[in-house]
């Protein structure tokens, strides 16, 4: 019997704006079983919402919505894909461990290389990803702060 | 007032945005904006990005062409291939860099209110004078620490 699915009339906006709604108040499972019930999304979108969820309830650091379209972009210096693994790793990244410092207009800053050599950089000011992506050739803390 | 390459424009765009921070120094929008295009030479922009997107305006303002974002083909400009410009140019560049970041991340109210001080019509000057006295005043601080 197929299950009752949600995507159609709504549109996948809407759904999109349900779920995370679930995770802003923190009803994790809500949110969950509303994207497992979602038909329509991409798969990435999927696992990119699905990412959402588990780094709401792990406590990361949100990205700030507005600044995603200049934070994903086959740009220097950026991740080119809004995937789950590019948010997996800029969010993971703001650690007490990884605190570069403050920069002059209060953008707090986050570093760490990764196996791969580069070095994910992220920038955060009032609880919020606001910049972040991946230095091919990693700059020193002095650099990341100037 | 003499031409300046395309770096030496930018240095100019730094110094513009840096005085318009230093007098109203609160963290937000703007501060982020300015934050990300500052300029270590021979490093490059806070964000990597910031600088490719300064060349395409530099080359769309000089030969109408506009290298499209989020494509990749931003990171193969560089300074070098760019001829002199004039102040002008320069300034028409760097309002069209700054409006092209406002539109991509969600158009905040702090550079809205800026772009409409800013705004530049040839023969009759900027919408706020003292935009252009500060646009000079930055290109002649820039040319006089050649």
């Amino acid at each position: 019997m197929k299950r009752g699915g949600v995507g159609g009339s709504g549109g996948l906006d809407s759904i999109r704006t349900r779920i995370l709604a679930a995770i802003a108040m923190r009803d994790y499972q809500h949110a969950r079983d509303l994207l497992e019930l979602a038909e329509g999304f991409t798969q990435q979108e999927r696992d990119r919402l699905a990412w959402a969820i588990t780094a709401a309830e792990r406590g990361l650091t949100p990205f700030l919505e507005g600044a995603l379209p200049h934070i994903f972009k086959a740009d220097p210096g950026h991740f080119a894909e809004d995937t789950a693994e590019a948010r997996e790793l800029i969010q993971t990244t703001v650690t007490q461990a990884n605190y570069a410092g403050i920069r002059e207009k209060g953008d707090l800053v986050y570093a760490r290389i990764v196996g791969t050599g580069a070095q994910i950089w992220v920038y955060v000011r009032d609880g919020a990803i606001r910049n972040g992506g991946c230095n091919l050739v990693p700059r020193s803390v002095e650099q990341l702060l100037r | 007032m003499a031409t300046m390459d395309a770096e030496h424009a930018y240095r100019a765009v730094v110094e513009f945005l840096d005085e318009h921070w230093r007098r109203r120094p609160v963290p937000g929008d703007f501060g982020d904006f300015a934050s990300f295009c500052s300029y270590i030479p021979g490093v490059g922009t806070a964000d990597p990005a910031m600088w490719t997107d300064w060349l395409a305006w530099v080359k769309k303002v000089q030969t109408g062409e506009l290298v499209p974002r989020n494509t990749g083909r931003r990171g193969s400009l560089a300074a070098e291939m760019m001829p002199p410009l004039s102040p002008e140019q320069a300034y028409l560049a760097m309002f069209a860099f700054i409006e092209e970041y406002w539109s991509v991340v969600s158009r905040p109210a702090e550079i809205r209110d800026l772009l409409g001080r800013m705004r530049y019509t040839p023969g009759a000057g900027t919408a706020d004078p003292e935009m252009w006295k500060r646009w000079i005043a930055a290109v002649e601080k820039v040319q006089g620490n050649r």
